[in-house]
C-alpha cells in the first residue's frame, strides 16, 4: 500500500469535516440547426428520384469545377481529356471525363426494382450484412439523368464508392462499352465556417479565433488556465433494457461521474468542466422487444390490434432512462438524437424523439411552439448545430452502418472521411438507408464543412483528424457503443481534442 | 455528529444487512458525497479493527491505465499514432481513463503491482457490503432508495450545479383537465352500445345453437379488449355482449338468458342488429370521438336505461374497465356498420331513430330484417329472418368492405350470399332509398 500516499486523489482517510467547496458546471454555448427537420404535416407520395437529381444538381457544378482544374492540361498519349457533358456523350477511345451519380451493383444488395418485379411487397429485414462480395462480382456504374456506364479499373479499388456519391472519372471507353478509369475526384470538403460563426462568443475578444483541431498544438501551449476550458461528452449505445441489467452498474457509475458525485474533489473540478452531453442513438435496447415478442407471440395473436399488441409494450427501459436523464438534467444540458432502436421513426432524417416518452425529463425540453433550444434538446439524426462555436454534423450512426456494408473494409474512420468528401453525408439514402423522399432539397448534402462529425452506436472508438485543401480541418469521431464498451468520449471544447473514459468493474 | 455515521452504518450493514454506497450514505445523513465517502473508508476501518473480514468493501479507482498517454488530457498523441493502433484502425491515439469498481482484494493487487494503472488520479471507497459481493450489479439496488432520499438541495451532496439550467414551468392542470371529462362522460354511452350487439347475438344464437360454432359471433370478435375479456367472462349480462374477446366461453350464457326474451326483444326497440359494431374497429379510424355531440351522448344514456332494465343481470362492476375501452368503442356506432356476411340484410324500414345530426351527418338506428343462413344439424341449411337494429350515418362514403374474417362464418352457412352482400349493405344505409331487393325479400 506504498502507494497510496502518492495518490493525490486519496478520500481513504477519516472525514475531515471539511466543507467541499461547490462546484459550478462550465457554461455551454448552443445554437441547433434545424437542417433536418421534416414539416410535421408530410407527404410519402412523391417519388425518390428527385432526390438523386438535386443531390447531382447541387453537387455536380463543385466536382466538375474540381476535375476541371486537376485535368485540364491533362494529356495522355498526345490526347488531352476533354469534358463529357453527359455520360451518353462519351466515345469510345477517346480520353474523357465526366462527372455523375455512382450506383454500385451488388448481388447481395436488396434491389427495390427486383422486388416489384417479382412482387414482393414486404420490406425484408434489416441485417447488418455486408452486400459486399469479395469475389469481384460488384459492379460500380456511373450514371446521370442520361444514361449508365460501367467503371472498371483498378483505381476504383483504392477508393471508397457507394452508390449515390457524386464523383468525376477520367479515362477511356473500352471495346465493352466500360469507361476505364484512370482518375477519379470527389467534391471533397466543402467550404468550412469559421468558428462563431453564428453564434456569438460569449467572450469574443478573448483570443484570436483558433481555426481548427489542426492547430490544437499551438493552442495547448498556451499558458490558459486548464479550468477555463469546457469539454463536451459524448456517448452512444447506452442500452437501457427492461430485463438485461448486464451493465446497470455501469450505468449508474457513469450518471455518478457525469454527476460529479464520484471521485475526488480534484477530479470533481475536472468533471465540471464537463458542459454539455451528446447521446448519439440507441438509448434503449433492442434486444429484449424482439424476445419479449416471440415468447408471446401465439398467446397474444388474438389480442392484436392493427398488428400491434400493445399489452407487451414494455415502458421499463424508457422509464429508466427518462430517470438517468432526469438525473442528469439539472446539472448538465443534455443533447439527443435519435438511433435505429429509439422511439423514433425509421427513416432518415429520424426526427425528435418526442418528449412525451420522458415524463420526469421533459419539463426541460423546449416548448412545443418555441423556437428557442431545450436545456434537453431532443434533435433530429443526423443533426447539425454550434457548440461552443464549433460547427457539429452528429448522426446516430446509420449512415455510415450502410456505408460499411458496400465496402470491404471496416475502417470506419475511413467512410466518414469519404462522407465528407462526398459533401453528403448519407449518399446510399434512399437506396439502401431509409429516407423520406425530399422533393426540393437533398439536406444530406453537406454545404458546410463542420469542425466536429461525430457518429454514434459504432463498434469502436476512434477519432482522427482530416484536413481540407482549402485549409479545412475536421475532428472525426466514431463513438462506441457504451452497451458494449462501457466508453464515453470527452472533447475538450477549445482544441477539439479528444480523450476517452472507460468504467470497468470486477 | 461525528459518530451518527458510525451508527447509521452499523445498522443497516451489520443489523440490516445491506449494501451501502456513498451516495446512500449522502443521501441518508444529508452530507457531502466526498465526506461520505471518508465515512465509509473510516468506518470500515474501525469495524475491520474490532473484528476483522466482517465488512467488505468496493473501492473507486481512476486513472490511466498503462499506456504512453500521459496524464494530461490535453495532449493530442498523433505522433504515436503509427506504433500503436488500439482501437479503429487509423485511428488517433487518446488518453483513456478508466473508472473502475474493485472489491477490496483485487485493490490489493493494483495498487502493489501497479501493473495495471500508470497513474491513479482519485481512490475512494465506493460501498460497504456485509458480503463479498459476487455482482456488483447488485449495488445498482440502492439507487432507487437514493433517488427517494435525494430530497435535499442537490448542492448537498456534492452534485455540479449548473446555473444556467432551464426548466419549464408547465400548467400540468389543463392536461389532467382534458383527460379527465372524457372517462366520465363517455364510458356510459359505449356500454350500451356495447349492449346492443350483444342483443343480437342471442337472437341470431338461438339458430344457430346446433352449429359447432355460431356463425353469429362475427369474426372480429377477436379483436383487442384484453383488459376487460376476463371480467366480461365472469359476469352476465351486458358483459357478455362484448363477447367479441371471448366469444366461446359466453355463448352458453347467452343463450340461456336470452332465449326467452329474444323474440320479444327484437320487436322491441330496443334490441339492434348491429352486429357488425365490432368488425368496425378494424376498419375505421377512431375519428368519431371527436364528433360526438352532446345529443348524440343523451340518446345513448338513455337507450342505456333502457337496456338496463331489460337485462336482469347488474353490470356494474363492469363500467370502470368499460371506460378504457369507451374511447376506443364509441367510434364504432358512429359508423355504419359494414354489411354483415352472415345476415344477409334485405332491409325494410320500418322504424328509425335518429339520435345525432352533426357536421352533416345522421346517425341512429334503424330496425332492419335481416336473411340468415344457418346449417343445423343434420347439415341442411336453413333460412330465418330476424328482425334488428342497425346503427347507421347517412352520409357515409362507400361502406367499407366486409373485413376478411367474416367470410369465415359465411362458409359455414352458406355459399351464394357473398356476392349480393356489399351492394345491399350500402343500400340499406341510404335511409330514404328504395331498394327493389329488400321489396322482394319481404314477402
Amino acid at each position: 500500500m506504498s502507494q497510496l500516499d502518492e495518490i493525490q486523489g486519496n478520500l481513504l482517510r477519516k472525514p475531515t469535516g471539511k466543507a467541499a467547496d461547490e462546484l459550478e458546471r462550465t457554461a455551454s454555448e448552443y445554437k441547433p440547426l434545424h437542417s433536418f427537420k421534416l414539416d410535421k404535416e408530410k407527404s410519402y407520395q412523391q417519388q425518390f428520384a428527385d432526390m438523386y437529381f438535386l443531390r447531382l444538381t447541387k453537387i455536380k457544378p463543385v466536382v466538375e469545377q474540381r476535375a476541371s482544374e486537376a485535368w485540364r492540361h491533362t494529356i495522355i498519349g498526345d490526347e488531352p481529356a476533354k469534358k463529357a457533358e453527359r455520360v451518353l456523350d462519351i466515345r469510345q477511345g477517346e480520353l474523357c471525363w465526366v462527372s455523375g451519380t455512382v450506383y454500385m451493383n451488388m448481388e447481395l444488395k436488396p434491389n427495390i426494382l427486383e422486388d416489384v418485379s417479382q412482387d414482393r411487397w414486404i420490406s425484408a429485414p434489416l441485417s447488418n450484412n455486408k452486400y459486399y462480395a469479395d469475389d469481384g462480382s460488384d459492379a460500380v456504374a456511373l450514371e446521370d439523368e442520361s444514361g449508365r456506364i460501367r467503371l472498371v479499373g483498378d483505381f476504383l479499388n483504392s477508393v471508397i464508392l457507394v452508390t449515390g456519391c457524386i464523383v468525376a472519372v477520367m479515362g477511356t471507353e473500352n471495346i465493352n462499352g466500360e469507361l476505364e478509369v484512370i482518375d477519379l475526384k470527389f467534391p471533397d470538403l466543402p467550404p468550412q465556417p469559421e468558428r462563431w460563426a453564428t453564434s456569438k462568443s460569449p467572450t469574443t475578444n478573448k483570443q484570436s479565433d483558433v481555426k481548427g483541431p489542426k492547430n490544437e498544438d499551438e493552442e495547448m501551449t498556451d499558458d490558459q488556465p486548464k479550468g477555463g476550458r469546457g469539454k463536451i461528452a459524448i456517448v452512444s449505445g447506452l442500452g437501457f433494457a427492461g430485463q438485461d441489467a448486464s451493465h446497470a452498474l455501469e450505468l449508474n457509475l457513469l450518471l455518478e461521474y457525469l454527476l460529479g458525485e464520484a471521485l475526488d474533489p480534484i477530479a470533481q473540478r475536472e468533471l465540471s468542466q464537463i458542459s454539455r452531453l451528446i447521446i448519439a442513438g440507441n438509448s434503449i435496447s433492442l434486444e429484449e422487444r424482439q424476445l419479449a415478442d416471440e415468447d408471446s407471440a401465439e398467446k397474444r395473436a388474438d389480442q392484436k390490434k392493427y398488428g400491434y399488441d400493445s399489452s407487451s409494450y414494455n415502458a421499463l427501459p424508457s422509464q429508466l432512462f427518462d430517470e438517468f436523464l432526469s438525473a442528469l438534467l439539472p446539472t448538465i444540458p443534455i443533447t439527443l438524437l435519435p438511433g435505429a432502436q429509439d422511439p423514433a421513426n425509421a427513416s432518415y432524417p429520424q426526427q425528435p424523439i418526442h418528449p412525451a416518452m420522458f415524463p420526469l425529463s421533459r419539463a426541460y425540453t423546449a416548448p412545443p411552439a418555441s423556437t428557442e433550444s431545450g436545456w434537453l434538446d431532443t434533435v433530429t439524426n443526423p443533426w447539425e448545430g454550434e457548440i461552443d462555436g464549433w460547427r457539429v454534423l452528429g448522426t446516430g450512426g446509420q449512415n455510415i452502418d450502410d456505408i460499411f456494408k458496400y465496402v470491404g473494409s471496416n475502417d470506419r474512420l475511413g467512410m466518414m472521411e469519404a462522407t465528407c468528401r462526398w459533401r453528403c453525408c448519407a449518399p446510399t439514402a434512399p437506396d439502401t438507408l431509409w429516407a423520406y423522399p425530399f422533393q426540393d432539397d437533398d439536406p444530406f448534402v453537406m454545404h458546410t464543412c463542420p469542425h466536429l462529425y461525430l457518429v454514434g452506436c459504432q463498434p469502436e472508438f476512434g477519432t482522427r483528424v482530416i484536413q481540407g485543401e482549402d485549409g479545412q480541418a475536421v475532428r472525426l469521431i466514431a463513438v462506441p457503443s457504451f452497451f458494449a464498451t462501457r466508453e464515453i468520449v470527452l472533447v475538450d471544447s477549445e482544441t477539439l481534442g479528444v480523450s476517452k473514459v472507460k468504467i470497468t468493474t470486477g | 455528529m461525528m459518530d451518527d455515521y458510525k451508527q447509521y452504518l452499523a445498522q443497516k450493514i451489520l443489523t440490516e444487512d445491506q449494501a451501502v454506497t456513498y451516495r446512500l450514505l449522502s443521501r441518508a445523513l444529508k452530507v457531502h458525497a466526498n465526506t461520505a465517502k471518508e465515512m465509509l473508508y473510516d468506518f470500515h476501518k474501525w469495524q475491520s479493527e474490532k473484528s476483522p473480514d466482517t465488512l467488505h468493501a468496493t473501492y473507486m479507482i481512476y486513472g490511466t491505465k498503462s499506456s504512453p498517454v500521459q496524464e494530461d488530457e490535453d495532449i493530442e498523441m498523433t505522433d504515436s499514432q503509427a506504433s500503436e493502433v488500439i482501437d479503429a484502425p487509423y485511428s488517433d491515439l487518446v488518453p483513456t481513463y478508466t473508472l473502475s469498481l474493485v472489491g477490496q482484494e483485487k485493490l490489493q493487487e493494483i495498487l502493489e503491482s501497479l501493473s495495471q494503472y500508470s497513474e491513479v488520479t482519485s481512490l475512494h471507497v465506493y460501498s460497504i457490503a456485509p458480503h463479498p459481493l459476487k455482482d456488483f450489479q447488485l449495488l445498482t439496488d440502492t439507487s432507487r432508495r437514493i433517488r427517494e432520499l435525494s430530497t435535499a438541495d442537490h448542492k448537498v451532496y456534492g452534485t455540479i450545479t449548473n446555473p444556467n439550467v432551464r426548466k419549464r414551468e408547465r400548467g400540468s392542470a389543463p392536461i389532467r383537465a382534458a383527460i379527465a371529462p372524457q372517462p366520465k362522460v363517455e364510458p356510459k354511452p359505449p356500454v350500451k352500445q356495447e349492449a346492443k350487439p350483444t342483443r343480437t347475438v342471442p337472437v341470431k344464437k338461438e339458430e344457430s345453437k346446433p352449429t359447432p360454432k355460431p356463425a353469429a359471433v362475427s369474426a372480429p370478435a377477436k379483436k383487442p379488449q384484453p383488459t376487460t375479456s376476463l371480467k366480461r367472462q365472469a359476469s352476465s349480462g351486458i358483459g357478455q355482449m362484448f363477447a367479441k374477446a371471448a366469444a366461446k366461453p359466453k355463448k352458453p350464457v347467452t343463450t340461456a338468458a336470452t332465449t326467452s326474451a329474444a323474440a320479444a326483444r327484437a320487436d322491441d326497440n330496443k334490441a339492434s342488429g348491429a352486429m357488425s359494431d365490432d368488425g368496425e374497429d378494424d376498419t375505421e379510424p377512431m375519428t368519431g370521438v371527436k364528433k360526438e355531440d352532446a345529443s348524440g351522448r343523451q340518446a345513448r344514456r338513455d337507450r342505456q336505461a333502457e337496456l338496463r332494465r331489460m337485462m336482469e343481470e347488474s353490470d356494474e362492476e363492469e363500467e370502470p374497465e368499460k371506460e378504457a375501452d369507451s374511447l376506443e368503442d364509441e367510434p364504432m356506432d358512429e359508423e355504419p356498420p359494414p354489411p354483415e356476411p352472415e345476415q344477409e340484410p334485405k332491409v325494410e324500414e320500418p322504424a328509425e331513430v335518429v339520435s345525432s345530426t352533426t357536421g352533416g351527418r345522421r346517425r341512429g338506428r334503424r330496425r332492419v330484417t335481416r336473411k340468415k343462413q344457418i346449417m343445423d344439424e343434420k347439415g341442411y341449411l336453413v333460412t330465418i329472418q330476424e328482425q334488428g337494429w342497425e346503427s347507421f350515418s347517412e352520409d357515409e362514403p362507400a361502406p367499407p368492405p366486409p373485413p376478411p374474417p367474416k367470410a369465415k362464418p359465411q362458409l359455414q352457412s352458406a355459399k351464394p350470399e357473398p356476392a349480393a352482400k356489399p351492394k345491399k349493405g350500402a343500400a340499406s344505409k341510404g335511409a330514404g332509398q328504395g331498394n327493389i331487393m329488400s321489396f322482394f325479400s319481404k314477402k
